[in-house]
């Protein structure tokens, strides 16, 4: 897997990509071929640090597949699981230089440099694209007493109110309600679940009152009835008409926007064509079809970034991330 | 079979089977401790971080001691009588509890062969990390038929080369599993 | 009723979809023959390559390769003593046994027979009613789920043979290696020691094939060289009273293993070790178990085969995942524009039942290829140890690597083999390890949730009327017929002679 070197070894000495380097990210000035000067190796590696099967996973092929069309060449997807996404990380970080791997990531990015021993941080990478949001919904069972996300939060005032977190007790869900908890100054009773299907089974069984999942997971519960919507986390409704009627935190008077993001990101110390390279290829991909089919497949919502403007977008998150995680 | 004969060596048996008795319950001791550090409940009351490994450890280190005791009393422990030392399936009826050498080799030279063994096995897995997994471990297959089982070479370079050829075609091409090329990075 | 299964047949019996499935049940075995390749990953892997499929069709293949990977994953186990598939962990134990008594192809012939069956019985259940049966798995919360696990780790008295005190020390070793790195309960990583790798967690399928295949290896070498297994063709075959004589043991797995796949996150390695578990409690034959029982294989197969189907009601009738790999063919659906959730049945009949009846014609398929090759496989064993044993190094460590693509596996495999030598050498049994290995994350999570869920107090399990009953079930299954055998010791003799109760 580490076959490709040679393309990239003029860049090898290049020091771990800064925030300076990254400002320096424009793509203007590409001229030359369909995608600039850099031409990379034949066989391109797209890194899913999660297992088979997962949203990441679906996400690293989708843009993979995308990304093949635009550039022409083979993109293979690789997954290397483990630690919440720690092992591939690190992995991607032993690839510094090289220009033919390119990794989906997620809140993990930043979130694993925060809250574990990990030898990197989202800085020691090259951001490429954010394709947008994954955001969450906040859901109770349809009998549930609760009819708005500020119920939910009067009642943890007055008494216990039990949440289902899946995806660790440092993943997107802890956040999220530990986010909501310090800016309505109250406190959940959380209670763990290994994925997000066994906290829906929960909500559903009545044993946690309030859960936190992506709408494309519940879409059917949603239409049968037995799954409640509250509020989406987020300063936008959805645009999709399924969703369109759920209202969001902020309306709802809570300052909480914070979602999972879903995007591309490459080793660090590649040298200005490279990224380039890769930023241009991505920017052609987010105008195709495909790209559009798989985000309203899984409902996401499109909220593009490149390049220098993915690095600012993820300084902010870990802002966000520290005081969820706070 | 050899039960009776097996139960009556238990006490003396090889030092082997303390040494394993005792690393067992260092390492039980540890677990405990390194678990009651973590902490068994947190502050609020709630199952803490340290409550499974404590619990491991505490286990390991009960039961370790429990059997340890039966060990060293010997003798009568097994009062089921017929089948006292056969404890896993796993091993099914040919296990090889007893010194007695049915095959006509000394206790040395089988543990001479076991230590090979696992000595060309921690060749094959290191060399994975050089010269990548389908190679390393080819050269392994091939390196036990010829040197380890002094088979003809062709036997073992045939068997490499089929091990390759399989490793790569099927978990390679076939099921896409990316296969790890080592330091070298040759393939 | 009956119009919805015709509908179903008329989608599954056209040609095209007749050919995926059979090209998906034969991919599954091959797949779950493998050693570190399961059926998440199978699926998973070719999900892609069916995206251009009609979406019945694709999910007819995926399907396939799914319960095809249950049947795989038996042959591996009872040949070489390497799980091939991890739900076929219980299956090595009298499975192995049997093999090395010449009766591999016996014993692969009931596994087969075993999850038929069990396929067949959970798939009518299924039909008939997967909804009621859905909305009673939702009951199950926190303090039932610890139930369940508690009754898990009691099966190691029956994992552990006649030691129960070395069987618990290998469990609480097992339980120790399941808590290095992340869990979803807590923040903070345990005995990682600052290695990322350690933070990745040490995998259960890689401490398995260490354990089982490479431990299992050597020691046949410190026996100095195994002689290949001739056998009679009359042991070869399986016989009608075979069948007879594990008939109840089939059906008692069918019924453990659909009960736990129906709850999400119990799974069907839990439902395999339960099964298994359990029988040798109950089976008149429980003397030879571990030593080469019939029943053993049979329970353990059909428990984990009830389990693997049982998955599909709660995804199929609420659009939850019951497991990992089903939980990927929800995500399958999504990619197909199909949603799924409580309405799929009304939604899409023709694909539900066209999928649902796909799994008689899958399941037929398999036991068909199956029973005749099974003593065609059986045929490896003749081959001599010194060509077979480098070839199973090859497989195990080849699939050890493939359970997360990364080389760590290899030197975790490396330690669990030597370990496993000497567990071996020492008469330390090795199941209770792997249990406490699978169950200790599922343990530690229950433990966690029902503290959450109720403050702290862990007494809740005696006090929820069904989790109190599952402990009762529990007490009664694993001890009372220790207690009858006590009373009566002349009569355990003459059940240690296989005698068949039916």
């Amino acid at each position: 897997m580490r076959a490709f070197r040679k393309t990239t070894t003029a860049a090898l000495g290049v020091a771990v990509l800064t925030l300076s380097a990254c400002a320096g990210i424009d793509t203007s000035g590409s001229g030359g071929g369909l995608l600039g000067e850099f031409e990379p190796s034949e066989r391109q590696t797209m890194i899913v640090p999660m297992s088979a099967g997962g949203g990441s996973d679906l996400s690293g092929r989708a843009i993979a597949s995308g990304l093949e069309e635009v550039t022409g060449r083979t993109m293979s997807v690789e997954n290397q699981d483990g630690g919440g996404g720690a092992v591939g990380y690190a992995n991607f970080l032993g690839l510094q230089g090289n220009a033919s791997h390119l990794l989906a990531t997620e809140t993990a990015l930043v979130n694993l440099g925060l809250t574990q021993d990990v030898p990197f941080n989202w800085e020691s990478f090259t951001p490429v694209m954010k394709v947008g949001q994954d955001s969450t919904v906040v859901v109770v069972k349809s009998d549930s007493p609760y009819d708005t996300c500020p119920d939910v939060v009067d009642a943890a005032k007055e008494g216990k109110v039990l949440a289902a977190v899946s995806g660790g007790a440092t993943g997107n869900d802890a956040i999220q309600f530990g986010l909501i908890e310090k800016d309505q100054g109250v406190a959940f009773q959380r209670v763990p679940y290994e994925s997000g299907g066994e906290a829906i089974a929960a909500v559903l069984g009545g044993h946690v009152d309030v859960g936190l999942t992506n709408p494309g997971e519940v879409i059917g519960q949603f239409e049968s009835g037995d799954l409640k919507p509250l509020c989406v986390i987020a300063e936008k409704r959805y645009e999709y008409e399924e969703l369109a009627d759920i209202p969001t935190t902020v309306e709802q008077g809570i300052d909480v926007t914070f979602s999972q993001f879903r995007g591309v990101i490459a080793p660090g110390g590649l040298t200005d064509e490279a990224v380039d390279y890769w930023v241009d290829a991505s920017k052609l991909y987010v105008k195709t079809e495909a790209f559009q089919e798989y985000m309203s497949s899984n409902y996401m919502q499109v909220d593009t970034a490149f390049g220098s403007d993915f690095a600012a977008y993820l300084k902010g998150y870990e802002a966000e991330l520290k005081a969820g995680l706070g | 079979m050899t039960a009776t004969a097996a139960s009556r060596n238990t006490a003396h048996r090889d030092t082997g089977a303390w040494v394993m008795r005792v690393l067992l319950l260092a390492l039980g001791a540890a677990v405990l401790v390194a678990g009651i550090s973590y902490g068994v409940r947190t502050p609020d009351g709630h199952v803490g971080p340290g409550m499974m490994p404590a619990a491991a450890g505490a286990v390991m280190l009960l039961a370790g001691a429990w059997e340890s005791l039966k060990a060293f009393r010997s003798g009568r422990e097994a009062t089921d009588g017929d089948d006292s030392t056969v404890s896993s399936g796993a091993e099914g009826a040919e296990d090889e509890d007893s010194q007695l050498d049915v095959f006509g080799r000394t206790t040395a030279q089988r543990n001479r062969a076991v230590a090979v063994v696992f000595g060309v096995i921690a060749l094959g897995v290191a060399l994975t990390y050089a010269i990548g997994l389908l190679l390393g471990l080819s050269l392994m297959v091939a390196v036990l038929l010829t040197f380890v089982e002094k088979k003809p070479l062709w036997v073992g370079v045939v068997w490499g080369a089929g091990a390759f050829a399989f490793g790569y075609l099927v978990f390679g091409l076939a099921l896409n599993v990316p296969l790890a090329t080592g330091a070298l990075g040759l393939i | 009723m009956l119009e919805n299964i015709l509908l179903g047949f008329q989608t599954s019996l056209t040609p095209e979809n007749l050919l995926w499935c059979f090209a998906g049940v034969l991919l599954g075995t091959v797949i779950g023959m493998l050693p570190g390749l399961g059926a998440t990953t199978g699926v998973a892997i070719l999900l892609p390559l069916t995206l251009t499929m009609e979406p019945v069709t694709a999910l007819i293949m995926l399907a396939g390769i799914y319960y095809g990977c249950q049947y795989g994953g038996t042959i591996a186990a009872v040949l070489i003593a390497t799980p091939g598939d991890a739900n076929a962990v219980a299956t090595v134990v009298d499975g192995y046994a049997l093999a090395r008594k010449g009766q591999a192809g016996k014993a692969l012939a009931i596994a087969a027979i075993g999850s038929f069956v069990a396929a067949i019985a959970s798939l009518v259940l299924l039909m008939l009613v997967a909804a009621p049966i859905a909305s009673v798995a939702l009951k199950f919360g926190p303090a039932e789920m610890l139930a369940i696990m508690i009754m898990g780790l009691l099966t190691i008295i029956s994992f552990s043979g006649d030691n129960l005190a070395k069987g618990l020390v290998m469990a609480g070793l097992g339980i120790f290696l399941s808590t290095i790195g992340m869990s979803s309960g807590f923040v903070e990583a345990r005995f990682t020691f600052g290695s990322i790798n350690l933070l990745g967690g040490i995998d259960f399928v890689v401490v398995m094939i260490g354990v089982f295949a490479v431990g299992e290896v050597v020691s046949q070498i410190g026996d100095g060289g195994v002689k290949p297994i001739r056998t009679r063709m009359r042991d070869m075959m399986i016989r009608g009273k075979d069948v007879k004589d594990s008939m109840p043991a089939i059906l008692r797995g069918s019924g453990i293993g659909f009960l736990l796949g129906c709850l999400p996150g119990a799974g069907s390695t839990l439902a395999a070790l339960v099964g298994y578990g359990v029988e040798k409690q109950v089976s008149p034959n429980r003397k030879m178990f571990g030593k080469g029982a019939i029943q053993g294989v049979a329970s353990a197969e059909s428990a984990n085969n009830a389990a693997a189907n049982a998955n599909f009601v709660p995804t199929l009738a609420l659009g939850i995942p019951g497991g990992t790999t089903t939980a990927v063919l929800l995500g399958a659906f999504v990619m197909y524009g199909i949603q799924p959730g409580p309405l799929l049945f009304d939604d899409q009949p023709a694909l539900v039942w066209g999928l649902l009846t796909s799994f008689f014609i899958g399941n037929v398929i398999l036991l068909v290829l199956n029973l005749p090759l099974a003593p065609a496989f059986a045929q490896v064993l003749r081959l001599p140890y010194r060509y077979l044993y480098p070839a199973i190094l090859f497989f195990s460590m080849l699939g050890a690597y493939a359970v997360q693509n990364n080389l760590f596996a290899l030197p975790v495999l490396f330690v669990a083999g030597v370990a496993g030598f000497f567990f071996k050498k020492f008469d330390y049994p090795t199941a209770p390890l792997i249990l406490g290995v699978v169950l200790g994350p599922m343990v530690e999570k229950a433990l966690v949730q029902t503290s959450s869920y109720a403050d702290g107090d862990l007494t809740v399990l005696f006090k929820e009327p069904l989790s109190l009953g599952i402990l009762i079930l529990t007490v009664v299954i694993m001890l009372v017929p220790k207690l009858v055998g006590r009373f009566s010791r002349d009569r355990t003799a003459e059940a240690a002679t296989p005698t068949p109760v039916a």
